[in-house]
């Protein structure tokens, strides 16, 4: 990180009557008048930064305001910028949602939950909130309680039913693993419009990780749970996040287990993932060797955690299960094996003439509707963005170990499978080097506090992409937790890539970006692109113009 | 004599042709590494328990038309499957032969009824598209099968004529890749997700004789091209021959992902096409 | 060059070959698919454990309970929300938890996922109040933090007393009654 452009920001900011909180090593916080937000941002983004995400706090309680922070990221710097605007309860905050695109879901996500007046979104229905929800009941404010259960009215929810209905998939529906809502408008079998609707599984995980529920110590695998494939991610995202913000620091060993179980995790995952596309690919062949190849790497993952998924190791300040000698040659010897497999097979899968054909060509997402809409993981590098957060904000283990950032830059559906074939051999590489590395000393500190109201914001690469998690702590357990999965930011881009693709391709498409969507419930998102005059437009408009 | 030859050939599928799909799928299993179907009965009688057992579920009746379409479908193609066998003991006679052909040839209008008859999109989209596939190759596959049962052509243009009748019974049979009406649940469906119990029981049995059928006749012109003339030689070699050409399309099956519904039905336009072109100008030839 | 585009798919008949069936003939004979390390669920010893409530304080899923029924105190213990983390093993002062490789957890009925294990309350002297499990108490009384005069007393009484004793004045002569 260079102090000039921190210099830069700092000018900037205090040219627009803003003021810098704390500079920390790899974040700057600030603050900055509502009224200037939109030019603060409009630079940042000009800038080069990414939008990470936003999130809405009720801080009526500290300041008697609710706030809301935007979260930058200027990915070439390794450079958080954390960008606060507050208002009192009633008081409009303005929408930077014409100058950032990516930015609506968010926006709209701290509308319902936190009841914050952001401007512009006053006629757009509700996003995470089912619709029968009572009007001022704002979840995720200090004064709702976790367990509060509203009265149910079923009635509101016909009102969303649309009497027009393209070729809906979901709720339920029986390829969809879990409960999403698309809405598909075909012409013959080519898509033309898409609509569609999360949040069913919206858990409130981020309410029950700030309720008396848990604590500091029971939230790692509450955050495990947020996703089923990548739950070590969002554990380690989470510690990550409060030793940052408690300036914990952590024994090095420790850092080296959780980046090569980081690593394991995306192997893991990828191979699920191929598999998976195999299996919509009607090549079942490829589902059942993909996940046979899979397994030793889950037995590898319970040899050294203790459990298959879920590993449950990470605590804040180190991990709980140390790999020794025996289990260090035996991962080595799983490594190996599982390459050459790997390498076997994936030679035969990209030779399927039908998964060749379905896969070059379809899907595009063109590398500047990438960028506008701050995409991530293997959705972005397969649209030619290198953004990758081991390499660009390093964490863990990972500036000790080399390896490369695959980027293709057709932007299909091939292109963004390589991506994950050729990360499989990094990530098999990578632990390599990190096993052979792996320095003496403890594996977790003695004891540590956390000081309170201390703001941290952590990321780190999960498979589908930058996971993040934001943070203000408080006493005993987080005062505001806000998670941001890596499939949250790459949904709005599935609108580009499934519009005038033919239906077949449809669901393929839908996996290419490998959703996860409970992750992305937690809260919820909705958005809307519409490709061809690259204006940007809330998903319900969507609807209208997909009906008519 | 003749009676009993027919009715013993009618027998035959009616009881090999889930055996052979059983067998099939441990094939497959052993091709993805699974097990499969596990023992010695279920090796082999799997598909056969799976009929039974959907037999004794409830059934759910959707429309009454397309129970209906089910079942004719089932008792068309036992027909079609009795005049086939009819024709291997006695291929002299040309009226049962162009019998064959029109059944054969409704089976494909049937499939349209089908797809016509169901209220629901899902179904109706999948419908289609087997609709459109096997149109694709219907018209080249009759005219083929004609060409190579009626009239004596020389050696080149059967080989040609095996190659197309060949790749039609394999499309016909709506293997993989070809299998695309029922393979897409994830948006749009086939005809089976309205049925249930019974139906479904029917219409698989139906498909797995509808697949002996396409077997059968491949391997008669198998012979065809190897010009074996003595008909109960070459009834019997059918019979043989059948279960050898269903394991081959199930590796082959086995091997392939799925074609999309827009390139399969171009790609293999344009490969029998070529396929026919060639066969004409073999016949053109000959008569020249 | 093309013919080798061909043919590489079947490619997959020999790696086939080459790997064999994978999956289990039979499931639940034959030895566990599990390694050394795997965490299944716990086993309290009823005899070690002492009902201090440790482990419900960090069992994240709450799969550890303490409740108080009259004279008795019942740390239940909940399989079917236990998430296998072995957090309660490690933070258990006598190590009355161990962490074992069971998985196969399944029951007919949902009671069957449940242990007790029931600790008999001591009563405190002063009010009546069941207060402490006795075998902590014990405990406590080997270490010898408290005078054995305190002991049986529940924290408030104790507390109350200890106020009193503050407010006397010398050679006032305090009264347990
Ligand atoms: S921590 Fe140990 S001693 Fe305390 S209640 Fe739990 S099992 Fe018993
Ligand atoms: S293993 Fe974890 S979830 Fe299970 S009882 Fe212990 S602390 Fe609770």
């Amino acid at each position: 990180m260079s102090s000039g452009i921190i210099k830069e920001i700092e000018k900037k900011v205090l040219e627009l009557e803003g003021l810098i909180e704390s500079i920390t090593k790899t974040t700057i916080f600030t603050e900055i008048p509502k009224k200037n937000i939109k030019d603060f941002a409009k630079w940042l983004y000009e800038s080069g930064a990414f939008l990470k995400t936003c999130a809405g706090v009720d801080e009526r309680i500290i300041s008697s305001k609710l706030a809301l922070y935007y979260i930058f990221g200027l990915d070439e710097k390794g450079l958080d910028v954390v960008v606060k605007i507050s208002g009192f309860e009633r008081e409009a905050l303005p929408s930077i949602v014409d100058v950032i695109p990516g930015v609506e879901w968010c926006e709209l996500e701290a509308r319902d939950l936190v009841g914050l007046y952001i401007l512009g979104h006053e006629d757009k229905p509700r996003l995470v909130l089912p619709q029968d929800w009572p009007e001022d009941a704002y979840p995720l404010r200090k004064d709702v309680p976790h367990n509060y259960r509203p009265q149910i009215n079923v009635e509101k929810f016909s009102e969303e039913l649309p009497r027009e209905v393209g070729l809906p998939i979901g709720p339920y529906h029986p390829i969809l693993h879990e409960p999403e809502y698309f809405e598909l408008y075909v012409e013959g079998e080519r898509v033309v419009d898409v609509y569609y609707r999360g949040f069913h599984v919206h858990r409130g995980i981020e309410k029950l990780g700030e309720s008396q529920r848990f604590t500091y110590k029971t939230i790692p695998f509450l955050a495990e749970r947020i996703c089923g494939i990548c739950g070590f991610v969002h554990s380690s995202c989470y510690v990550l996040a409060v030793e940052k913000a408690a300036g914990i620091n952590v024994p090095e060993r420790a850092e080296f287990i959780r980046s090569i179980l980081l690593e394991i995790e995306r192997i893991h995952s990828h191979l699920l993932w191929l598999g998976v596309v195999a299996h919509i690919l009607g090549y079942d062949a490829g589902f059942m060797h993909m996940w046979r190849i899979r397994e030793p790497v889950m037995v590898l993952a319970e040899l050294l955690t203790g459990s298959r998924k879920t590993y449950g190791i990470n605590i804040i300040g180190g991990v709980r299960r140390d790999i020794d000698e025996v289990k260090k040659l035996k991962a080595l010897k799983v490594l190996r094996s599982v390459r050459e497999e790997f390498k076997r097979f994936i030679d035969v899968f990209i030779s399927i003439p039908e998964i060749v054909k379905r896969t070059t060509g379809t899907g595009i997402l063109p590398r500047d509707i990438a960028r506008a809409l701050s995409v991530v993981g293997p959705t972005a590098r397969g649209s030619g963005l290198k953004r990758d957060v081991r390499k660009d904000y390093p964490y863990f283990a990972y500036k000790y170990a080399s390896f490369k950032i695959p980027v293709y830059t057709e932007g299909d559906n091939l292109a963004r499978l390589l991506v994950r074939v050729d990360e499989v051999f990094e990530s098999i590489s990578i632990i390599e080097q990190l096993l052979d590395m792996l320095p003496k000393g403890p594996i977790a500190v003695e004891s540590y506090e956390i000081p309170r109201l201390k703001k941290a914001v952590a990321a780190v690469e999960a498979p589908r992409g930058e996971d993040v998690h934001f943070i203000i702590t408080g006493l005993d357990r987080p005062y505001r937790w806000k998670v941001r999965a890596p499939t949250y930011q790459n949904i709005p881009a599935l609108r580009v890539m499934l519009k005038d693709a033919p239906l077949a391709d449809a669901f393929l498409t839908i996996v290419s970006i490998d959703p996860c969507f409970s992750c992305t419930d937690r809260v919820l998102m909705v958005c809307d692109v519409k490709s061809n005059s690259k204006r940007f437009m809330s998903l319900f408009e969507g609807r209208k113009y997909a009906v008519k | 004599m003749e009676y009993i030859n027919i009715i013993l050939m009618t027998l035959i599928p009616l009881f090999s042709a889930p055996i052979y799909d059983s067998i099939e799928r441990k094939i497959k299993a052993a091709i993805q590494s699974r097990i499969g179907p596990i023992g010695f009965p279920r090796s082999f009688l799997q598909s056969w328990f799976d009929i039974i057992k959907l037999f004794n579920k409830e059934l759910v009746l959707t429309s009454y038309g397309v129970s209906l379409i089910t079942i004719l479908e089932l008792i068309l193609i036992l027909i079609t499957m009795i005049i086939l066998q009819i024709a291997l003991l006695t291929s002299q006679l040309y009226w049962i032969i162009s019998l064959l052909i029109t059944f054969l040839s409704t089976s494909t209008a049937f499939s349209l009824f089908r797809a016509i008859l169901l209220d629901n999109p899902f179904s109706s989209i999948g419908a289609f598209r087997g609709f459109y596939i096997t149109l694709t190759v219907e018209g080249f596959f009759l005219s083929s099968l004609i060409i190579m049962l009626l009239i004596d052509v020389s050696i080149i243009s059967r080989i040609l004529l095996f190659c197309v009748i060949a790749i039609s019974c394999y499309v016909v049979g709506s293997k993989v890749p070809f299998d695309i009406a029922e393979a897409e649940p994830e948006i749009a469906s086939g005809v089976y997700v309205e049925l249930s119990g019974p139906l479904l029981a029917i219409a698989l049995y139906s498909l797995q004789i509808k697949r002996y059928i396409l077997a059968q006749i491949l391997s008669y012109s198998l012979l065809k091209l190897i010009n074996t003339s003595n008909t109960s030689v070459t009834a019997l070699m059918t019979v043989l021959l059948t279960p050898i050409i269903w394991m081959i399309f199930g590796i082959v099956s086995a091997i392939f992902a799925r074609t999309r519904v827009d390139v399969g039905p171009s790609t293999l336009l344009k490969v029998v096409l070529i396929l026919m072109l060639l066969i004409i100008a073999t016949l053109t030839v000959k008569v020249v | 060059m093309q013919l080798s585009r061909v043919i590489k798919p079947v490619k997959l008949l020999l790696i086939a070959l080459k790997t064999g069936r994978v999956s289990r003939e039979k499931y639940p004979l034959g030895p566990p698919l599990i390694t050394d390390s795997f965490r299944g669920a716990i086993s309290i010893d009823p005899v070690k454990c002492r009902g201090c409530g440790a482990c419900v304080l960090i069992c994240p899923p709450n799969a550890l309970t303490l409740r108080f029924e009259g004279e008795k105190a019942i740390l239940e213990y909940f399989k079917g929300r236990c998430i296998f983390c072995g957090m309660c093993a490690d933070v258990c002062p006598v190590q009355a938890i161990t962490v074992t490789r069971e998985f196969e957890l399944a029951a007919v009925e949902v009671e069957d996922l449940k242990e007790e294990i029931v600790h008999v309350m001591s009563k405190c002297i002063m009010c009546g109040r069941p207060f402490e499990t006795i075998t902590q108490l014990k405990y406590v009384k080997e270490l010898k933090l408290i005078t054995e005069k305190y002991m049986n007393m529940c924290p408030e009484c104790r507390s109350k007393r200890v106020a009193k004793l503050f407010a006397m004045k010398p050679g006032e002569i305090f009264e347990i009654k």
